[in-house]
């Protein structure tokens, strides 16, 4: 019985070392303002999403109609065929990244930098195969999208509508 | 010296410079300057131009042009050249200065006629406008794009002109839109609010209450493919402000798990804590081969630990429901920081009006158009 006690101290040594720290990192700095702490402070996840959408040249105009709402917006692009081709969704916490694959061998990395009442801070990096495409930081008003455009694909190009909601 | 002999001693000159001059003919021109009175007075050049021409390995361009100047025999060269610094050095036409140095004066003056001519030349910023007309619609080269993109960067004013020509662009597409639409629905929204009892056609309390409503009203019609039923649904969703998903109330923050939390836990089921003793006995196997000089380098590559998203497969029930954000006034964003791939040119297009901002991106080796 005493070897079982012995052996549940060390547990309780070893293993609950690092939980102390975690906790203290999650609370405001010694001397920073609640509020302020709160405007900046993690509470929650951020919903990414990136629509993959292919944009090419038809005879006849065509927009799916899961791009209604966006419709207005390509305006000024010259083509006038709009095909969703996928959806992806990501909760994220800040800190955290998500990976999406994109049509034609590439990839969009997206990591939640900062979260505050109005805006998120994004970093969002696009690669295709090794090579790092861009890598940019942009700050999003909260429900906000902006999109990245270009990347060749079946004759059109890809348009990436992100949204940043929580 | 007659004219003859002055325009025969050129010739020769010209004749040595090309390393083309006889034996003879070197002979001949030594002989003509020596007799030249405008040399005589210069022995020393004259002695000069003696050894150049006696001795076949010398090169006598040092001394010519200035058997040339004595003589004031200009090169001709040499004064197209001088019209060419002059019109650089001074803002003049370029063209005015080289037909005045090749002697056929300046270039004659538009005449009233010549202003009747179908295609003048454009001016500056007539070709800076089809420059950007042409980059819009896709026409130009990579190198043109990233050209004119690092100049769109630096200057407002052509941002604003590529801004305009994006936005001619869309009111034609609209235009043509238009008129090869085959059923027009505008105004068709207004018509049907009223029997479905919606006041303001801008402001939709609950879609799956009237959709059912609205899709009697279509049906009243009867006049409408499922095509462009599709249509039409779109339309009105299009016409409906998307609603605010967000609370003003804060959640709560979550208190932090006391310390010892986990202990408690591990103590409370015997399944538990058979795994923290598994755990425990991993522990000391770690700490065994840590301690046996068998503990990787610091320099070796670890596992990334940055947290990782939990991706969420199922997609939206309706993509344009999260999207219908984007004709509201949410979009504004900023790029804070940007760097690009070698051979990548990203051309920012701010969003104006609630629109969202694009990023262009042209992966260089393909190329990408607006």
């Amino acid at each position: 019985m005493k070897k079982l006690m012995g052996l549940i101290a060390l547990l309780a040594t070893v293993g609950f070392v690092a939980p102390k720290q975690a906790v203290a990192q999650s609370r405001p700095a010694p001397g920073v303002h609640q509020a302020d702490a709160k405007a900046s402070a993690p509470l929650g996840k951020v919903a990414v999403q990136v629509m993959v959408v292919l944009a090419k040249d038809a005879p006849t105009r065509r927009v799916d109609p899961k791009l209604k709402a966006m419709e207005v917006h390509f305006g000024h692009l010259r083509y006038n065929d709009y095909t969703v081709l996928g959806t992806n969704n990501a909760q994220l916490a800040v800190g955290a990244k998500a990976s999406f694959d994109v049509e034609g061998g590439r990839r969009l990395d997206i990591t939640v930098v900062e979260r505050t009442e109005k805006n998120v801070r994004m970093r969002v990096q696009m690669f295709k195969a090794d090579k790092k495409l861009v890598d940019t930081v942009v700050l999003i008003e909260r429900g906000g999208t902006f999109i990245l455009a270009g990347p060749q694909y079946q004759g059109g190009i890809l348009l990436l509508p992100i949204t940043a909601n929580y | 010296m007659s004219e003859l002999s002055l325009t025969r001693l050129d010739t020769l000159l010209m004749r040595v410079l090309d390393d083309q001059a006889s034996e003879v003919e070197r002979q001949e021109l030594m002989a003509l300057a020596d007799a030249e009175p405008r040399l005589a007075a210069q022995r020393e050049l004259r002695e000069r131009l003696r050894a150049a021409l006696s001795d076949a390995a010398a090169d006598p361009i040092d001394v010519l042009p200035q058997v040339l100047a004595a003589l004031a025999i200009e090169d001709p060269w040499q004064s197209i050249a001088s019209g060419l610094r002059d019109a650089v050095d001074g803002d003049i036409d370029l063209a005015d200065g080289i037909m005045a140095a090749l002697g056929g004066g300046e270039l004659p003056e538009q005449t009233p006629a010549a202003s009747l001519e179908p295609d003048p030349l454009p001016t500056a910023e007539e070709e800076r406008g089809m420059l950007f007309s042409a980059m819009v619609d896709g026409e130009l080269s990579r190198e043109k794009r990233a050209e004119i993109s690092a100049f769109l960067a630096d200057d407002k004013k052509a941002l604003d002109e590529m801004t305009e020509f994006a936005e001619l662009g869309r009111v034609i597409r609209s235009a043509v839109e238009l008129e090869t639409r085959r059923a027009n629905l505008d105004g068709l929204w207004e018509d049907i609010c009223p029997k479905i009892g919606v006041e303001d056609p801008e402001h939709v309390p609950g879609w799956e209450q009237t959709a059912a409503l609205l899709r009697e009203a279509v049906q009243e019609r009867a006049s409408l493919s499922a095509s462009d039923e599709g249509a039409f649904t779109a339309a009105i969703m299009n016409g409906i402000p998307a609603q605010e998903h967000r609370s003003d109330v804060q959640a709560p923050e979550r208190e932090p798990a006391a310390a010892n939390d986990g202990f408690w836990r591990v103590m409370g089921d015997p399944r538990s804590l058979l795994t923290a003793m598994a755990a425990l006995f991993a522990v000391v196997l770690g700490l065994r081969f840590l301690t046996a000089d068998n503990a990787p380098s610091v320099d070796e590559p670890t596992v990334p630990s940055d947290p990782v998203a939990q991706l969420v497969e199922t997609p939206l029930q309706d993509s344009s429901e999260r999207t219908a954000g984007m004709t509201q006034d949410h979009n504004h964003a900023e790029v804070e920081e940007l760097e690009s791939g070698r051979d990548v040119t990203v051309h920012i297009m701010p969003g104006m009006e609630g629109a969202p901002m694009f990023m262009m991106i042209d992966e260089g080796d393909e190329g990408a158009t607006l």
